[in-house]
């Protein structure tokens, strides 16, 4: 037979175990969830075959040119997100991905939505340019038309004589609104693509 | 002289235009960034409310639509500031405002019942927690008892084994 000492520690064991059992819903409100899947987000440009061939390169005045611009949330939450339309020449700065810093260009246009959480959105932009001048070896672009909405952009394209072209690039940055600090943040997102100013 | 005169009436009154342009397209430049920054608040305000609620499995999306809406605008507003033009700015960014005071208010309410709600759930759940403990321990001392009483008795039944 076994000792009271043993049955005392046994029915100490079981009373323990109850009691753990009852205040578990207490403890689990103590406890963060582990194991949750990292959270980030997507940010693609497609062309308009939703692909990734058929971006506009050679652009001329005043044609439209379309792409897809979509952004996915994987945040865990319902996420409110900020796209930046930025435009560039070959010498102005990008946004740098290894600090997270965001290009200090002034945005042409933007895009300020909600996404709830596993979702997608996207839409298609439309854009064209509608003023520019060639004098010598620079292209200088006036304004561009964003979605039906004309913005003076004043970019000088200089002619790149290994590639032949007047380069420039439109890049999308994505932001967050960080419910922490009440304010955007750089999402350390973007994606562009490069257009030749042909004619 | 007449005509001296007359071209310093003219740059005075010149002046005075330009300051007076000046003056307004400043006042419609600081109304257009109050009005943005007004609606951007409010929006944020919103977001943070729907988002709490939304944590805990109230359904937002009727609120969604109308939040992107209002974004909508608002991102209208921003370009429409970014490129000069402070009568859309303001244009858009009332727009926006005059949506969200719609449903801001429902919104606000929907959290703070939300949170009230979590508060009783914490409360009930903290109280529960403790008397079902206290509970527990108090009918474990008084078992032990029992228990204890029950072994001796079964021990002084049980007959020595003789060598």
């Amino acid at each position: 037979m076994i000792s009271l000492e043993d049955v005392k520690a046994l029915y100490a064991f079981g009373c323990a175990i109850l009691c753990l059992t009852i205040i578990s819903p207490f403890i689990a409100t103590l406890m963060p969830i582990q194991g949750r899947p990292i959270p980030f987000s997507e940010l693609w440009v497609l062309d308009t075959s939703s692909g990734m061939e058929g971006y506009p390169f050679n652009v001329t005045m005043n044609v439209a040119n379309k792409v897809h611009v979509g952004v996915g949330n994987h945040m865990g939450s319902l996420a409110y997100y900020l796209v930046y339309v930025k435009f560039r020449n070959q010498t102005e700065p990008l946004p740098n991905a290894t600090s997270g810093i965001p290009s200090p260009l002034t945005p042409v246009f933007e895009y300020l939505f909600f996404l709830p959480d596993n979702e997608k959105w996207e839409t298609l932009m439309t854009f064209s340019f509608l003023e520019a001048t060639e004098v010598d070896n620079r292209c200088r672009i006036d304004s561009m038309m964003i979605n039906d909405q004309v913005f003076a952009v004043g970019k000088n394209l200089v002619w790149n004589s290994l590639n032949n072209g007047f380069f420039c690039q439109l890049f999308f940055e994505l932001w967050f609104y960080n419910t922490t600090n009440l304010q955007f943040e750089y999402h350390n997102r973007f994606v562009g693509f490069w257009m030749n100013m042909t004619s | 002289m007449r005509l001296r005169v007359f071209a310093i009436r003219f740059a005075f009154l010149l002046v005075g235009l330009l300051v007076v342009l000046n003056v307004s397209c400043q006042t419609g430049e600081a109304a257009a960034a109050i009005a943005i920054s007004e609606a951007e608040h409010d929006l944020a305000l919103v977001y943070v409310a729907v988002l709490e609620a939304g944590e805990v499995g109230i359904n937002v999306s009727s609120l969604l639509g109308r939040m992107n809406t209002v974004g909508d605008l608002l991102a209208k507003a921003e370009v429409c500031y970014g490129n000069g033009n402070f009568s859309g700015a303001s244009y858009f960014a009332e727009l926006a405002s005059d949506d969200l005071a719609v449903f801001k208010d429902e919104a606000i309410e929907a959290a703070r019942s939300f949170r009230a709600e979590r508060a009783q759930a914490l409360y009930l759940t903290v109280a529960g927690s403790a008397v079902g403990g206290f509970l527990v321990i108090l009918t474990g001392l008084m078992g032990w008892g029992f228990v204890k009483a029950r072994y001796i008795r079964k021990l002084s039944k049980m007959k020595p084994e003789a060598d």
